[in-house]
């Protein structure tokens, strides 16, 4: 359970700690395809679809180091891998977004729950949910909005 | 326009479809394309010809290749009713910068995420969590005794 790190292009891109002899690699590096999904307890999610790489650049790695990774990767007394800085099995995982969708509450819980009940007795779909689809297209003009910006 | 004029305007071509592949000038060039297009006469299509379409561009590989949305499975015909309400009911469009924003909150605002990928062997999806930095902080403070944990910033300066 690594911690993401950080967010790149106007917060669209994530970026997450690995270790690069976890499963995680294993499948990136055979299939380049990720979801990230978010949930919460009032039922709001997000799904990111996206592609992932893993970078073991030392530079990128040393920007993004946290102490807080020793306690993920421990430290096997070798003076190599120390979870430091350093550990050649700290890497990062880029996910760039392709698409997204989320949905948000619309109104309060009650508010919803009210919402649900009147669907159930008068088969009428609830209207709860801000239902939102981040396109293809929509992630384009975003990146490149920020580009401009730079 | 006179035939010296239109000579010379093949070898500014690749100049402005050069620009194209560069976000920069995306907005300021693609409407002036269309202005070529519409006026070229056929000598000058055949040139514009040889240049590879905008979308087989590598920097538009993945941003122009959309699938368009097609139903591959049914098992009903509702005719001119909506066969599914909830969608329709709860969909909403508002502007790119909203949408992105609004989610880029909305994932800020989580401690923790699934991430799920996919081994290309067998194609099992296989998920774990992941917790958010920032707002794992306080939860890994709580409970590992770390005397500090740095505060990132990305190149984009977003703070997480």
């Amino acid at each position: 359970m690594f911690p993401s790190i950080a967010q790149e292009n106007g917060g669209i891109d994530l970026l997450f700690h690995t270790n690069t002899e976890s499963g995680k690699t294993d499948d990136i590096d055979s299939d380049s395809h990720i979801n990230i999904s978010f949930y919460n307890g009032t039922g709001e999610w997000a799904s990111i679809s996206g592609r992932a790489s893993i970078i073991t650049d030392r530079e990128l790695v040393k920007k993004h180091y946290s102490p807080a990774l020793k306690a993920w990767l421990g430290d096997l007394g070798d003076g190599k891998h120390d979870g430091g800085p350093e550990d050649p099995r700290i890497g990062i995982i880029r996910v760039e977004t392709v698409t997204a969708t989320y949905a948000l509450a619309r109104g309060t819980k009650a508010g919803g729950f009210v919402e649900l009940a009147k669907g159930v007795v008068t088969g009428s779909a609830p209207k709860v949910n801000k239902l939102r689809e981040v396109t293809q297209q929509d992630v384009a003009t975003w990146r490149q909005s920020k580009q401009l910006v730079q | 326009m006179s035939n010296k004029a239109l000579s010379s305007l093949p070898s500014l071509l690749p100049n402005i479809r050069s620009n194209l592949g560069r976000g920069r000038h995306n907005f300021i060039v693609a409407p002036c394309t269309t202005n070529i297009r519409l006026t070229t006469p056929p000598l000058l299509r055949a040139t514009n010809s040889i240049h590879p379409p905008r979308s087989s561009s590598p920097q538009f590989k993945h941003q122009f290749t959309t699938l368009a949305p097609k139903m591959s499975f049914t098992n009903a015909n509702t005719g001119s009713k909506d066969a599914d309400p909830y969608t329709s009911k709860n969909s909403e469009n508002p502007s790119i910068e909203r949408k992105v924003e609004d989610l880029v909150e909305f994932v800020s605002n989580e401690k923790f995420g699934m991430m799920t990928t996919r081994d290309g062997k067998s194609g099992a999806l296989v998920s774990r969590c992941m917790a958010i930095a920032g707002k794992v902080r306080s939860y890994m403070s709580k409970y590992l005794p770390f005397p500090h944990i740095s505060t990132y910033q990305s190149q984009y300066g977003m703070i997480c």
